[in-house]
């Protein structure tokens, strides 16, 4: 693969999109009946269904604070959601760590001193990954919690970028982050506060800020799209209380 | 602020996925899913077009593209003023062609034919994007298969090359009626009839290509640089009832499967020079390479492919023919005892059985990856027919790489060739011709003048000797020669830089250097030390990774060396001007400063950027006579009396350490200042003052290998010299052995160079220099490496005994240079290490490919060097000494150190009749018995001093002037 240009000199990438192009964006709320909130998110390929459970007494009563809520977070790569087929179990050191990075975000982005003693939990199931899985996830839990009534300080919204050579480019998939250095920036409302930053290759400095402001501009792409189901909905409920 | 667009897939979500089905590396079949946009913002890249200007895409940082294409494109009557779109199958065959300078203007380049060169052939999609990058040619990408407008989906049934050729129409088309009102028409150039006569039925402006050229003004030459697999087709298919010559190839999947199993292997073929019948391959799991021997044997593979082989028979293994194929024998001549006589062939075989020399021997069943390249040559008189017709006709090319066999093409232009230098292009090789098959790519000149033997040297060892293009020049300071360090130091580029301006650094270079890449400077410090300071040119200042300057630097690798040339890695502005640490002149350096005591002691070492103003440039001698000078009492001089005292005392200590001192055979040529022919060949003279410079440019190496190693532990470029393997020298141990009673110890350098101490005759002064050269050819070659991909041990230069080294002091000339000064400004936080230089990977090809063009620079100037020898020897009659280097059964070779040149001299060319000639293989000798003039034997010997008469003749093989010896007795 070694001859595949991440983007070509005529500013186009292998799916045809240009360096500050998001995949398509498409969002759904309130999918799962049975749970207190749900939220489906297909971002081009890439699908994660989150259900949120909660706020309720927590089942590990070690776990429960006195002053504050306590967020659980279950993450759930589908077999089928790469290429190879492959279980991941959720032991998995990677997955666990990311649970942790998640349950950390949420913690500054809900009220959690309106509930304590309780348990807020969310489950994330990615059906299928073609990059930026944990943005997608992230997202997914934020629309899922909003559904279930939950009172948060502000949206989390998230995005990839990435670095090829000195070009940014915005939402990677999976190809493209298997072979270029990249970030998943995580972003509290719309005024550019970073909750969440997570970078596992090398990328130089001078490129790094370029690419977290292109990766801040992405989530708040993604915030106003985000805004525009939730109100959608919020109409809906409102005039079946009508 | 940045804009953000979110792509929607187009509607009828059917076709927005591309699915493919792939094999997996372990056998698995994979279902790969992957998105496609398709957009409506495809530009059309015309300058005559309004419309499409603004759809040009605009980068991170706001510049945007600008279109390419002429308004005013290339008039034909047939077709008016009009852009070529050429298929696929045009671009394979007759890329040659396309990259004509004089034709061939605006071209629209698909992106379903781009995808489907990558599928084809990796090195044409590169030539192909080269193209298109340099602009010059205006070549253009269009993004077809991501336009609305162009994209089309594959119907049931349809193949997919179908499907492309409809994709390929279906563009052409969208350009026809886009550019219909500026008035420019659009020609689809293809050889496949069927896609034509569909194209022509959508009303697309058709085009075959040779149709095409037929309307060109130089029809004839551009005619028969079509392929000969586009045009023989028809023809091939009716000589099918020819014999066979060869077997047929094994498939390539059945090859895999094999070498999977271990029942065949694959390696390169290295075709011996002195016989272009045997090859050897080199194969894991066994010591020594595999011989491959006769025509059938090596079943059409070329030197340098990557060939598939399957080991013979214990029986069969054969020992390497000690013979030589002599160019004057016509190759048919040569080639009949292999085939012809299998049972003589046996008896000698039975004989050789019993003797050592048995090696394994192979026969190729198969190619893997060719290593065709455009072959320099010229036409084989006695294969033309016809002298000077105009009508077709297969000629043979004799290349000028004895390895190669001759080629066959096809031209219309005879009695232009003759006598010329030309290039020609290898298309394939049928299992029915005696002859790969070729077409002719161009002309080069005149055999025998300067400029057309220069250009064949420069092709034939692939260097990139075209003028840079404009995306090159373009990356220059737009001052160009006026560029100066900025007076005031607090601006930007003096940033992190050290003044050094009033330090009294000079340059030690050989006379009438341009390009001088170090200087130095010492003075004593209070503390009874030295500072000694190397300074060396700022290249990287100027090259910036990821330019267009950059990409072109590391592909040429390094500049090149000719005899009366110099092909620049970088463009003279900057070589020979702003880099170029000229005297009295302030520039930019990259320096490396030492603290060393009076024995030479490394105390502490810095690197800095800094500012220099050199004072003085000297010549080799000049500074030799300057520092003899006892009346020169000035600080400079005086500085420069302190290097060459610690220079003494690193020379000495390196070679304590088991430094290799080894001869290698250079000369130089002395040309006549008016005319630059040659005059005269001499031996390179060595000073002490250029040992002066070596000895601080190899500590400068070393200090910067430490120095980017600690930074970079995997990525550093370094450059490393294996120890030869001890069977590299074991004839060399056994000729010495047998002929002199001399031993070589190879266990370590320090062992080698000691006993090379020892070997010396007393009676053959020049004996000890012979050895010497001798070994450096069983030594292996220093290689740039990336520290990732091996262990530190392995890291050890063997031929400067340096456990770790790279190449910092010339960045003018090499690229590995450029590499380790980026590296070595991100160590000192001068600047932040570039992306491509953290990537092992890219590393790992950006050194092989220096490597590569490092080799091939070398040989280029050998080559050279061996041209004009014989160009100063014409009409002339020497006598000289000569060695005895190789015997072979039938002749053998003498090395004439004056001229640091080897020549065969054949046994029968000793006196006619032919004498009888008996090979004593265990003495490494010959016994001739010469029956006329008068009756005596004579005995050869290696090593043997012999007397030589040294003159020029044309030789019939390469065309060029030839060395001729001969033996005086």
């Amino acid at each position: 693969m070694s001859h595949y240009e991440v983007i070509s000199a005529e500013g186009l990438r292998q799916d045809g999109r240009r360096w500050n192009e998001m995949r398509e964006f498409d969002c759904r709320i309130g999918v799962e009946k049975t749970a207190h909130g749900s939220s489906f998110i297909q971002h081009g390929n890439t699908r994660v269904l989150c259900n949120v459970n909660g706020p309720s007494e927590p089942y590990i009563k070690g776990k429960s604070k006195q002053e504050k809520a306590f967020i659980n977070v279950e993450l759930n790569f589908a077999p089928f959601s790469l290429i190879d087929r492959k279980k991941r179990h959720r032991s998995d050191k990677r997955i666990q760590e990311q649970c942790v990075a998640i349950q950390r975000t949420f913690e500054q982005a809900i009220q959690v001193e309106l509930y304590p003693k309780s348990q807020i939990s969310i489950s994330l199931n990615v059906l299928e990954d073609d990059g930026g899985a944990i943005a997608t996830c992230i997202n997914a839990a934020t629309l899922a919690l909003i559904d279930a009534g939950i009172a948060m300080v502000d949206y989390v919204c998230c995005a990839t970028a990435g670095i090829y050579e000195t070009q940014v480019l915005l939402d990677l998939n999976t190809n493209e982050e298997s072979d270029i250095s990249w970030m998943t920036v995580g972003v509290l409302g719309t005024k550019g506060k970073v909750t969440y930053l997570k970078q596992e290759t090398k990328l130089s400095l001078d490129l790094f800020e370029p690419a977290l402001t292109t990766a801040i501009a992405g989530c708040d792409h993604i915030a106003l799209q985000m805004q525009k189901v939730v109100r959608q909905s919020a109409k809906t409920l409102l005039s079946k209380m009508a | 602020m940045i804009s953000i667009v979110e792509r929607k897939r187009s509607s009828g979500s059917s076709n927005i996925l591309n699915k493919v089905f792939a094999r997996s590396v372990r056998g698995k079949v994979q279902k790969i899913v992957r998105e496609h946009y398709l957009r409506d913002d495809i530009p059309c890249h015309s300058c005559a077009c309004t419309v499409c200007v603004s759809k040009e895409p605009v980068d991170f940082n706001g510049n945007a593209l600008k279109p390419i294409l002429s308004e005013n494109p290339f008039h034909l009557e047939q077709y008016g003023k009009h852009y070529l779109v050429p298929d696929t199958n045009v671009f394979i065959h007759c890329m040659d062609l396309l990259e004509n300078p004089n034709n061939f203007f605006d071209v629209i380049v698909l992106q379903t034919v781009l995808s489907e060169l990558s599928g084809r052939s990796i090195p044409l999609y590169n030539r192909v994007k080269r193209v298109c990058q340099e602009k010059t040619k205006r070549f253009v990408t269009f993004s077809n298969e991501f336009f609305s407008d162009t994209y089309i989906t594959k119907v049931d049934e349809e193949e997919v090359n179908d499907r492309n050729d409809r994709a390929i129409r279906k563009a052409t088309h969208w350009y026809a009626n886009h550019l219909a009102g500026v008035g420019i028409n659009v020609v689809l150039l293809t050889d496949d009839a069927e896609n034509g006569r569909k194209a022509r039925e959508e009303g697309l402006q058709v085009s075959s290509t040779k149709e095409y050229i037929t309307k060109l003004p130089d029809a004839d030459i551009l005619l028969d640089m079509i392929s000969a697999n586009a045009e023989a087709q028809a023809e091939r298919e009716s000589r099918t009832a020819g014999k066979t010559l060869f077997t047929q190839h094994w498939s390539m999947s059945r090859m895999l499967t094999c070498i999977k199993n271990g029942e065949i292997h694959k390696g390169i073929v290295n075709i011996n020079p002195y016989n272009f019948l045997e090859g050897t391959v080199s194969v894991l799991g066994y010591d020594k390479p595999v011989i491959i021997l006769g025509r059938s044997n090596l079943n059409r593979s070329v030197q340098g492919d990557l060939v598939a082989i399957e080991i013979l028979p214990q029986s069969e293994w054969k020992t390497e023919t000690s013979e030589i194929a002599s160019d004057e024998n016509d190759e048919e001549q040569v080639e009949e005892p292999v085939a012809q006589d299998e049972s003589a062939f046996q008896a000698e075989n039975e004989k050789e059985v019993a003797r050592k020399h048995i090696l394994p021997t192979a026969r190729v069943v198969g190619i893997l990856k060719r290593n065709w390249r455009p072959y320099v040559g010229h036409v084989d008189m006695a294969s033309v027919a016809n002298r000077t017709g105009s009508s077709q006709q297969s000629v043979l090319l004799t290349p000028m790489d004895r390895r190669v066999p001759k080629i066959r093409f096809r031209t219309r232009q005879i009695s232009r060739l003759l006598g010329q230098r030309i290039v020609v292009s290898v298309d394939n090789w049928d299992i029915d011709s005696r002859y790969p098959e070729g077409h002719f790519v161009r002309a080069l000149g005149e055999m025998e003048t300067k400029e057309a033997e220069t250009e064949a040297l420069l092709l034939e060892y692939d260097v990139q000797y075209r003028p840079f293009p404009k995306s090159v020049l373009d990356c220059l300071p737009a001052e160009g020669h006026e560029w100066r360090v900025p007076q005031d130091k607090s601006d930007p580029l003096w940033h992190k830089r050290a003044d050094f301006r009033e330090l009294l650094v000079c340059s030690i270079d050989p006379p009438g250097c341009q390009d001088i890449d170090d200087a130095l400077h010492a003075r004593p410090l209070p503390n009874g030390n030295y500072e000694v300071g190397v300074h060396i040119a700022d290249v990287t200042h100027f090259v910036k990774p990821s330019t267009a300057m950059d990409a072109e630097a590391s592909s040429r690798g390094t500049t090149v060396y000719l005899v009366d040339k110099r092909i620049d890695m970088l463009p003279m502005l900057l070589g020979t001007d702003l880099c170029s640490l000229r005297p009295r002149i302030e520039r930019f350096a990259f320096s490396c400063i030492w603290e060393m005591d009076e024995n030479a002691n490394v105390v502490n070492v810095s690197f800095t950027k800094s500012v220099i103003s050199s004072k003085e440039a000297f010549s080799y001698a000049e500074a030799q006579a300057r520092i003899d000078d006892k009346k020169a009492q000035d600080p400079l001089t005086e500085g420069m009396r302190i290097l060459l005292r610690l220079s003494k005392k690193l020379k000495q200590r390196r070679l304590d350490n088991g430094a290799l001192n080894l001869a290698s055979p250079e000369v130089k040529v002395q040309m006549d200042n008016e005319t630059s022919d040659p005059m005269d060949i001499e031996i390179k003279q060595l000073l002490e003052t250029n040992s002066l410079v070596e000895e601080f440019m190899l500590l400068a190496n070393i200090s910067v290998a430490q120095k980017i190693y600690e930074t970079f532990p995997q990525t550093a470029v370094l450059r490393r010299h294996a120890a030869p393997p001890a069977s590299n020298f074991e004839a060399l141990q056994d000729i010495l052995h047998v002929c002199k009673d001399m031993q070589l110890k190879c266990d370590s350098s320090k062992a080698l160079a000691h006993s090379l101490d020892e070997c010396s005759d007393n009676a053959d002064p020049y004996f000890n220099t012979l050895l010497r050269i001798l070994t450096t050819r069983c030594m292996l070659s220093a290689e740039y490496f990336c520290s990732g991909t091996f262990a530190y041990p392995d890291f050890r230069h063997y031929g400067l005994a340096s456990p770790i080294y790279t190449h910092f002091t010339s960045p003018i000339r090499r690229y590995a240079d450029v590499l380790a000064h980026r590296q070595l400004a991100a160590s000192i936080d001068y600047e932040t290490l570039h992306p491509s230089l953290q990537n092992k990977q890219k590393l790992v090809d950006i050194c092989n490919g220096i490597n590569y063009r490092h080799r091939m620079a070398q040989m280029a100037g050998r080559a050279s060097v061996e041209y004009y020898v014989g160009q100063a020897l014409k009409g002339r009659e020497t006598r000289e000494e000569a060695h005895v280097i190789k015997v072979f059964k039938n002749g053998f070779v003498v090395f004439i150190a004056k001229f640091g040149l080897e020549g065969i001299v054949y046994t029968r060319t000793l006196s006619t009749p032919e004498p009888v000639v008996e090979f004593d293989e265990a003495q490494y000798a010959l016994n001739v018995s010469i029956k006329a003039p008068k009756q005596h034997k004579i005995r050869i010997q290696m090593f043997q001093k012999v007397l030589v008469s040294v003159g020029a003749i044309r030789d019939e093989h390469s065309g060029k002037q030839k060395v001729h010896i001969q033996l005086l007795y």
